[in-house]
């Protein structure tokens, strides 16, 4: 089985105090998942260390088989991992929409011909062609959660790590959300406490709590599920 | 729409280039000539509905520049005095008139067209970004203060408050550079923010405005002082 | 705090562009890619500080915060006040740029003595408050005196002007000095994990 992140008995503390002990973690390749647990109980802090952001106490982590062991590992999976924060505002770099997303495409080489091609292209996916010239900061929550998205998809990513994705988004914004990650096809972790989110979009949620990680399927997953198996290839079948 | 060119008028390129022409031209003068108006009419004429706000700005910024210009006029140095006041004021109007409307994301972007070095560039990018979710947190506390009926005064509880609020302003300033240099590991930043296409094209007026302020400075006819 | 475009002679114009070209040029070419965030937030800040208007008796004045900026940058703090400096002359009229050298020069300089005072080993708490205040008082008041010795220095029919800007600036040095303390334990309060990570930073800089 292909995995693209695999967790062995990790722990990490903040300020001295454990967050949370033994954390094992699997998310096999295309798999969707959703991290839980209440305010503080180190959700982004997991992110985070699965990022390469910030380096884990004790336990070891893989990203597609290859041991993590400095930050500077890490480096050579940057543009396997797409990263979307909480707060889109924190994630832009360029203030032009299709400047900002275009950015890791032309900071990874490519040509200015081809990055313009493909943000056109997902900016239309998104829907978003409309915004390709405005400045990022004065576009709506949910326009700039979608621009934020864009500018991760575009290296097409094969996990993407989304911390609290649907904070400050309007209702409708939240389903267009789903309808888009449910569309993707790629390894995805969601960390979020809003559960009817995250029951619309992921096959497992793990709760955080002190003794590690509680595993539990996603009651409404199988109807989902069989939904989209009408237009997807079987990528989300149960193998364990 | 095209929202990189906040200003109608002149793109923000142009106006750095003029703006750094024109006042280090006039800032060295010893005599003023008639012409130099020429430009500031044209822009007057640019401008014409924000005027009104571009004056009472003028007129606050005409502190320091009163009280040299009085001390000289107190010493009976009359020349100096209009030769400095002229000198200033024309040179505050072509910069207040060129970059009326525009803000701290449309300087960065000229920088960047302007082929500088990508780390000024980058530095001018984040420092924009920076100001305007600096600002954003700056008006919420104000309004916060406001709502609660609290009015500044010259007692302890007002310098406490404020002095919490520059504290509130920093914390969150530095949070804010550990953010971005997260976002800048995460996105692959390499010494560079690109731009897909040249934003702000050069246009009839920035042309127009180019030909008058280096004619007007050409032009040394009917000197005013 | 900004001496304004068409006061000063060539001379006092191109000496300061030349001295403050010197030191930010050097600044930046020692500036790494991941000291660029905090000097681009510090620069914001730095900007934003000409709108803090601190109210004394019958008027107001703003506050500068180049001591406590210069504090927890060092010397990439010419970068972040050149940056805040340029954007402050264009976008509001504050400086310009013909002034922009000999503003950075007033400006600029006394910060690295924030720098310097903030790395002080202090060991009670009087003492650092002293020092806080200080990183507030004594930058301002080297500005405010630079200014005054750029306008001497332009000619005799600046002196009087020189004099009256000079003590027009004596409030703000202490409501500088008070407010940097006063903020400086605000963040040591709610946040010292962000003042003791400018200390390590700072001691790994001048190590």
């Amino acid at each position: 089985m292909s995995c693209s992140v695999n967790i062995k008995n990790l722990s990490t503390s903040r300020d001295g105090v454990c967050l949370y002990e033994n954390v094992t973690l699997d998310v096999s390749h295309k798999e969707k998942i959703a991290i839980i647990g209440p305010n503080g109980c180190g959700k982004t802090t997991l992110l985070e260390i699965i990022a390469g952001l910030r380096s884990q106490e004790m336990g070891t982590l893989e990203l597609f088989h290859q041991p993590m062991l400095k930050l500077d590992d890490f480096k050579a999976m940057r543009h396997l991992i797409g990263y979307l924060f909480q707060d889109s505002d924190n994630q832009f770099l360029a203030p032009i929409v299709e400047d900002d997303v275009a950015f890791s495409l032309l900071a990874g080489g490519a040509s200015k011909e081809e990055a313009r091609l493909k943000t056109t292209m997902i900016l239309q996916d998104l829907g978003i062609s409309h915004l390709a010239k405005k400045i990022v900061y004065h576009l709506s929550g949910g326009e700039k959660k979608l621009v934020a998205l864009a500018g991760v998809l575009i290296t097409e990513p094969k996990l993407m790590l989304l911390d609290e994705p649907t904070n400050g988004l309007d209702h409708a914004m939240q389903l267009r959300l789903v309808e888009i990650l449910c569309k993707i096809d790629k390894s995805i972790i969601i960390v979020s406490h809003h559960k009817e989110f995250i029951e619309l979009v992921v096959e497992k949620i793990y709760e955080i709590t002190p003794e590690g990680l509680k595993c539990s399927l996603n009651p409404k997953n199988g109807s989902h599920h069989h939904h989209h198996d009408h237009t997807h290839d079987h990528s989300h079948s149960h193998t364990h | 729409m095209d929202q990189t060119q906040t200003s109608p008028h002149i793109t923000p390129t142009t106006a750095l280039l003029l703006a750094l022409l024109y006042s280090s031209s006039v800032a060295l003068q010893e005599h003023l000539y008639t012409p130099m108006l020429l430009p500031l009419l044209l822009l007057g004429w640019f401008q014409k509905e924000s005027l009104l706000s571009i004056f009472k700005r003028l007129f606050f910024l005409n502190t320091l520049i009163a009280i040299v210009v009085l001390s000289m006029l107190w010493q009976k140095n009359y020349d100096l005095a209009l030769l400095v006041f002229l000198r200033s004021n024309f040179i505050l109007m072509f910069i207040l008139m060129l970059f009326q409307g525009k803000d701290e994301f449309a300087i960065a972007i000229a920088m960047h067209r302007l082929r500088l070095p990508h780390k000024l560039t980058s530095i001018f990018f984040f420092t924009a970004k920076s100001i305007f979710l600096i600002k954003r947190e700056f008006s919420l506390f104000k309004n916060t203060l406001h709502v609660r009926g609290f009015t500044p005064k010259t007692n302890i509880l007002t310098y406490k408050t404020m002095a919490g609020f520059v504290g509130i302003l920093f914390i969150k300033a530095l949070e804010r550079s550990v953010l971005l240099q997260k976002a800048m590991q995460l996105r692959g930043y390499c010494g560079e923010v690109y731009t897909l296409e040249e934003h702000q094209a050069f246009t009839k007026q920035d042309t127009l405005l180019a030909l008058i302020t280096i004619l007007s400075l050409l032009w040394r006819q009917g000197a005013l002082i | 705090m900004h001496l304004s475009e068409g006061l000063l002679r060539p001379e006092i114009l191109i000496g300061g562009a030349v001295v403050s070209a010197f030191f930010t040029l050097y600044a930046f070419k020692t500036l790494k890619d991941e000291d660029i965030p905090k000097t681009a937030v510090l620069s914001a800040l730095f900007f934003l500080a000409s709108f803090i208007h601190v109210p004394i008796g019958p008027t107001s004045v703003h506050l500068v915060l180049g001591g406590i900026v210069g504090a927890m940058l060092g010397l990439r703090a010419f970068i972040a006040i050149f940056v805040a400096l340029l954007l402050q002359g264009v976008l509001f009229g504050f400086g310009g740029l013909t002034t922009l050298g000999i503003n950075l020069f007033n400006l600029a300089t006394p910060t690295l003595i924030g720098y310097w005072l903030f790395m002080l080993p202090t060991h009670k708490r009087w003492q650092k408050d002293i020092l806080w205040f200080l990183i507030g008082f004594i930058p301002l008041a080297l500005s405010a005196f630079l200014l005054s010795l750029t306008l001497a220095l332009n000619g005799d029919a600046f002196m009087d002007a020189a004099k009256i800007a000079l003590v027009a600036h004596l409030p703000l040095m202490f409501i500088e000095g008070a407010m940097t303390l006063l903020a400086l334990r605000f963040i040591e309060k709610v946040a010292p994990t962000l003042l003791y990570q400018k200390e390590q930073h700072v001691s790994r800089m001048a190590a």
